[in-house]
């Protein structure tokens, strides 16, 4: 498992709170194998999340751009 | 199958990546859930690593915790204790109170009823067997019941009042570890309560023959304390005389017993017939023979041999009851206002009468019930503000409640009515 890999998800991720991270950073090298890899499982699957929520995000900001766009084509 | 987080999770490939504010808000919950679990068995595993050289560390502080109440268990005691040994006032009260409760006042009078009569008021009793039993184990068993029901009260209020806690924060020590001290401390503390108890039982007045109860429970509480004091110089006259006493420590203890019940009783029929009270005092050395008066102090007690030769002679030795008369294999009781007599196995209630109108029963001395005899008795009787005191003779009450008796007894214009329970 590579732990670095693990150790910048962690730190990275926003699904986790400071306290979180500063938990998880903390407990990696007492971890074994399978914590590790169930941490690595989670924190992935965290990511989608949070990546569907900025994504989601930014298609509305673009809905809403389309709109803006449309009222200001419109002839008054 | 590209990994879930991949966009093309996201653009609905796979079906699982939330898609909408709800889902995502679900997914989210999921994903906290899993890494509580995921925290808890980390947490799990770190302190199972951990456990051994915490279990050392434990057991070390525990050590240490043990050595140092046990210097403190003096501290300890003297917190639950007053410096006199007796106990604080909230305990006291507590006590106090329990007793007050009138389903406890009674259970201990009963308590007290049969242990004075067991006792013996009568000197000529202690030491003789009843119902098959020494004197001096039925006494331990009533002694037992109570501290019984003490401790439980002492329990309570360990458990409900903090104090454990207030220790436990005081001297960093457990609770756990404290409560196992503190019941080593019982003993001392039972010693205590004894001469407690023995107190109530004066205060209260709650029987006659509480008294005598009364001189025993304070001495079981003292005794070995005293008898260690007295040994402490093994060449003075009174450890000499301890040692020789015939029988041993534990004979000495019950003419010790004997002696002072002796004086009690009489000061109280000294009491009773209005004389002085007698300024001889009993002490150890008195009963072992050894007392000398000092100038201006009152005269040496008798032995105990001499008191009750001087009881018998004067027909002390049934202080309660100024008469003479005993019958044997009848039982009395008074109790919540009821008047019974038992003979053989049936059990009678007493109904008075001032002439032809009901009366109720107010007081009976001497109260001795489960004796095994009556004495004549002196009872007061109430008819509205009206107050009689009679004097009954047992043997009229005996003839009475004899198979072909009328069941009743009659006083100038007092008429007991005995009905079988």
């Amino acid at each position: 498992m590579d732990t670095d890999s693990l150790r910048r998800k962690v730190a990275e991720s926003r699904l986790l709170t400071e306290r979180e991270r500063g938990y998880w950073l903390q407990k990696l090298p007492t971890m074994n194998q399978e914590q590790l890899m169930k941490l690595d499982r989670i924190l992935t699957e965290a990511l989608g999340i949070v990546w569907s929520e900025q994504m989601d995000g930014y298609l509305k900001m673009i809905d809403r751009a389309a709109s803006l766009c449309q009222q200001q084509l419109v002839p008054a | 199958m590209p990994p879930r987080t991949s966009p093309d999770a996201f653009r609905g490939n796979t079906g699982e990546t939330p898609r909408n504010p709800e889902q995502r808000e679900k997914a989210k919950k999921e994903v906290k859930q899993q890494l509580r679990t995921l925290m808890t068995a980390v947490n799990a595993r770190d302190r199972e690593q951990a456990r051994p050289e915490r279990d050392e560390k434990r057991l070390k502080e525990m050590n240490e915790q043990i050595n140092k109440l046990e210097s403190q268990t003096l501290a300890t005691l003297a917190l639950l204790l007053n410096p006199d040994g007796t106990l604080p006032d909230e305990l006291q009260k507590e006590f106090t109170a329990e007793f007050s409760d009138p389903a406890s006042r009674e259970f201990v009078n009963n308590l007290l009823n049969g242990e004075a009569t067991r006792l013996g008021t009568d000197a000529e009793n202690l030491g003789r067997e009843i119902d098959g039993r020494p004197v001096t184990s039925n006494a331990g068993h009533v002694m037992g019941r109570i501290e019984s029901r003490v401790s439980d009260i002492v329990d309570g209020f360990i458990q409900n009042s903090g104090l454990l806690g207030q220790l436990s924060d005081r001297f960093g020590i457990p609770e756990q570890a404290l409560a196992k001290q503190l019941q080593q401390v019982r003993p001392f503390v039972m010693n205590a309560l004894r001469g407690i108890f023995a107190n109530i039982a004066d205060n209260f007045k709650m029987v006659p023959g509480a008294q005598e109860f009364a001189i025993r429970a304070r001495l079981e509480s003292t005794w070995q304390p005293l008898l260690k004091l007295k040994m402490q110089n093994p060449n003075t006259p009174v450890a000499r005389a301890i040692r020789a006493f015939p029988g041993g420590p534990d004979a000495l203890k019950e003419a010790y017993v004997n002696a002072l019940i002796g004086q009690a009783t009489e000061r109280s029929l000294a009491a009773q017939a209005g004389q002085p009270t007698p300024t001889t005092q009993v002490t150890l050395e008195s009963v072992l023979g050894l007392a000398s008066p000092a100038p201006g102090s009152p005269a040496p007690a008798p032995s105990a041999t001499e008191q009750t030769a001087k009881k018998e002679a004067a027909g002390a030795n049934r202080p309660l009851g100024a008469n003479a008369e005993t019958i044997q294999e009848m039982a009395m009781t008074f109790s919540n206002g009821e008047f019974r007599v038992q003979k053989g196995s049936d059990t009678f209630k007493a109904l008075p009468k001032h002439g032809t109108e009901a009366a109720v029963v107010t007081e009976v001395t001497p109260v001795r019930p489960a004796t095994g005899q009556v004495e004549n008795l002196t009872i007061k009787t109430r008819k509205g503000t009206e107050d009689l005191t009679k004097t009954v003779r047992a043997a009229d009450i005996k003839t009475a409640l004899e198979p072909s008796g009328n069941k009743r007894v009659v006083v100038d214009n007092v008429t007991y009515e005995f009905t079988r329970v």
